[in-house]
């Protein structure tokens, strides 16, 4: 195993081994750069996952102090993973680029009152080769001829009241699951535990695909059990290293001759909050005051059919389905944006709770005696920035690393009612349409898995905190490599979009490593 | 302020299921009596017993099953001082809301002070208790029409994963 000096100041510091930190430190590592990533959690194998939804739940979540305020979970704003990985243990894999509109939400849909829209740095063209890359590297199902999964019963409800409707654009979803062996991988059993961690590796992680591959190159070091807590600069304002808390809980500190910040938003808006000096008295990349607000997530609902025979809605893949009919931008349904509505199976514990949230006696085991005949799906909406969305530092509450608490403060745009609205009324459509007897809206019982935005690209300095690189405008060797880069977030799920820019970011960054730039 | 909802619409429960009408006057296994931590009385133990049976009334789950939820929350309080006391309070309402004690009043009076409560924290925390409880339960779950872990039966590829067998033809499956 390749070890590096803590002193060793040539090193590329990669915060973060999940979707973005894995893609970039490897994709460096590929190219013999040295690269030392920090990962806060623990390595898990694969023995160590189960098909125990609440206990790998408990083995692998984020589950330090968080405080939500406004429209979100104030306990739980947001869920997202501490291990190797990172979340992409618990994704379930759903994998659609962009559309092009969306990636310029300013010019599309104008000026929201209340929303702080904006266009992206980089056109869809640009961005182009690399979603290639990115589907291909995650072997994404119906893209570079890779066969898409065969459906399971919950998609077959959902297929039929789809095509019921007059939806035309209905299929098994683009997921990076393999539906044959491929990249050293099997091709998926329908399990059904997805978000358990899939025990048998069909789909992509980074735990067992980009980090070993790291491993492998002799260029990389992956430090488990390693939380960030401060980015430090030298007397110029570059960035010289980061301080970490090792396994032990001794502080250490990593020289680096550049970082790359791959936390999953809320933590890498805390890390840069909290790496506050003399010179960057707001925090490091901040001088625009932006670091942490724009703060965005998905509009986010549910949909539960009581069909008139049995679903087994828990056998196979979780996001087994898509219909993306709806995706484009159509003022006359009276807001902006696109949906997607998506399948989704739910435990009986988990729809004991959400279903008809505080609801008990017969009225709730009426139905969960019938968990075998719920069909369910997710309605997926563009949500709209916001400036006053935004991740702050708790005053005076900190964690067990004695970092302050991270606080999410989220109101609800009142675009995103509507559009969830709309969405729910066709989601109810569409079980009717097969015979569904009752039809529940699970509304406001989720937390965000899905954060983008606080630390937004752009070309202008004073609105935005990265170039269209994720290098910060005000630090030429700090670089940000999550969903925080989104200046908006289209209604598709978000990774393969980061996976797509981090490897973006990577070429960029060896560009400016060789030519000694940076 | 976050929105979720409540069940404003307390619905009038229907008294046939057995499960509901053991709420009468269950008898509590023994486990429960002498297995608890002793953080709560056994007489506390038993009204959480038969509360966890009024918040899911199964004609499957067993008296031991329902007793386990007590047990459940007892642990959990034994390390939770806070929860500990929103139990003792919330029980002590329950009784307090009768003349006579929550447990030995008919059934329709057990349910309607439950609806009283339904609202409140101490309410809530039992009921996240019960489900979790009961449906994580394999012996449960399984009643329910959930199967749990399938990796040692080599997943559902080749065991109905696409098996539904009712759905009306589609309109259009010459077309596309
Ligand atoms: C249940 C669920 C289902 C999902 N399904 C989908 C889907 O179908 N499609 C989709 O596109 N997206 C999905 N997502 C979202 C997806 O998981 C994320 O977009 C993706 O993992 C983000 O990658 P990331 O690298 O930014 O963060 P993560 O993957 O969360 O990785 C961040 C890593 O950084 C580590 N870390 C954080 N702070 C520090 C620190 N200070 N020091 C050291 N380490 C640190 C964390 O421990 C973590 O391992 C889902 C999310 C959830 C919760
Ligand atoms: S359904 Fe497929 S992807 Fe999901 S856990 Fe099972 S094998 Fe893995």
């Amino acid at each position: 195993m390749t070890e590096f000096a803590r002193t060793d100041a040539s090193v590329v510091v990669v915060i973060g081994s999940g979707a973005s930190g894995a893609v970039v430190a490897n994709s460096l590592a590929q190219r013999s750069v040295d690269v030392v990533c920090l990962e806060a959690g623990r390595r898990l194998s694969f023995a160590d996952m189960s098909n125990n939804e609440a206990e790998m739940f408990g083995k692998f979540t984020w589950l330090d102090r968080r405080i939500g305020t406004g429209d979100t979970l104030a306990n739980f704003p947001v869920w997202n993973c501490k291990t190797v990985g990172g979340t992409t243990m618990h994704w379930t894999g759903t994998s659609l680029r962009l559309q092009p509109h969306e990636m310029k939400a300013r010019s599309t849909y104008g000026d929201i009152p209340g929303a702080n829209l904006a266009d992206w740095p980089l056109t869809y063209d640009e961005l182009a080769p690399y979603y290639d890359q990115a589907e291909d590297r995650m072997g994404v199902t119906g893209t570079h001829g890779i066969e898409r999964l065969p459906g399971n019963n919950n998609y077959k409800v959902f297929e039929a009241g789809a095509k019921k409707l007059g939806y035309q654009e209905i299929n098994t979803n683009n997921v990076a699951i393999n539906s044959a062996a491929r990249d050293g991988r099997p091709g998926c059993i329908q399990l059904g535990f997805c978000i358990s961690g899939c025990k048998i590796g069909a789909k992509w992680s980074t735990a067992y695909t980009e980090i070993p591959a790291a491993e492998a190159t002799e260029h990389f070091e992956l430090r488990t059990e390693c939380m960030a807590v401060e980015i430090r600069h030298d007397a110029t304002g570059k960035v010289s290293g980061v301080a970490y808390l090792d396994q032990d809980g001794m502080l250490r500190e990593q020289k680096a001759r550049a970082v790359c910040v791959g936390g999953n938003v809320v933590e890498t808006s805390r890390l840069l909050l909290n790496s506050r000096s003399k010179k960057f008295p707001d925090g490091l990349a901040n001088s625009s005051g932006m670091v942490g607000r724009n703060y965005m997530r998905h509009v986010l609902a549910g949909a539960v059919g009581l069909m008139p025979g049995p679903v087994n809605l828990h056998r196979g893949t979780h996001q087994a389905g898509v219909v993306t009919d709806d995706r484009g931008n159509d003022r006359s349904r009276g807001f902006v944006g696109g949906i997607l509505y998506l399948t989704v199976p739910f435990t009986p514990d988990v729809f004991g709770k959400i279903l008809m949230p505080g609801a008990w006696g017969e009225r709730l085991t009426s139905v969960m005696e019938k968990y075998d005949h719920l069909a369910a799906m997710l309605v997926h909406g563009e949500d709209m920035a916001q400036t006053s969305n935004r991740i702050t530092l708790h005053p005076s509450e900190t964690d067990q690393y004695g970092l302050p608490v991270p606080v999410i403060h989220y109101d609800e745009h009142p675009n995103s009612r509507k559009l969830m609205r709309h969405a729910l009324d066709r989601a109810r459509e569409m079980y009717e349409a097969v015979g569904a007897t009752g039809v529940f809206d699970m509304i406001d019982v989720f937390p965000a898995t899905h954060n983008m935005g606080t630390a937004r690209m752009g070309r202008n300095p004073k609105t935005s905190v990265c170039n269209a690189f994720g290098q910060t405008h005000d630090i030429e060797n700090l670089f940000v490599s999550d969903g925080s880069l989104f200046p908006s977030v289209g209604c598709e799920n978000p990774t393969l979009t980061i996976v797509a820019l981090a490897l973006r970011q990577a070429d960029y960054v060896y560009e400016q490593l060789t030519s000694g730039a940076i | 302020m976050q929105r979720r909802r409540f069940i404003a619409d307390a619905v009038k429960l229907t008294l046939g299921a057995r499960s509901l009408a053991l709420l009468g006057g269950a008898q509590l296994p023994a486990v429960l009596a002498e297995s608890h931590a002793a953080a709560l009385s056994p007489q506390e133990m038993q009204t959480l017993a038969l509360m966890a049976r009024a918040l899911l009334p199964h004609d499957f789950v067993t008296d031991a099953q329902y007793a386990g939820v007590a047990t459940a929350l007892e642990r959990q309080a034994t390390r939770d001082t806070g929860l500990l006391e929103l139990i003792r309070a919330g029980l002590a309402r329950m009784d307090a809301l009768t003349d006579v004690g929550w447990q030995s009043v008919s059934v329709d009076q057990k349910l309607q002070v439950l609806e009283e409560l339904q609202d409140e924290p101490f309410f809530g925390a039992i009921l996240n208790a019960t489900i979790d409880t009961l449906y994580r339960d394999p012996e449960v779950y399984r009643q329910l029409g959930y199967e749990g872990s399938s990796i040692e039966f080599g997943g559902y590829l080749n065991r109905g994963f696409d098996d539904i067998d009712w759905l009306p033809a589609s309109d259009d499956a010459t077309a596309s």
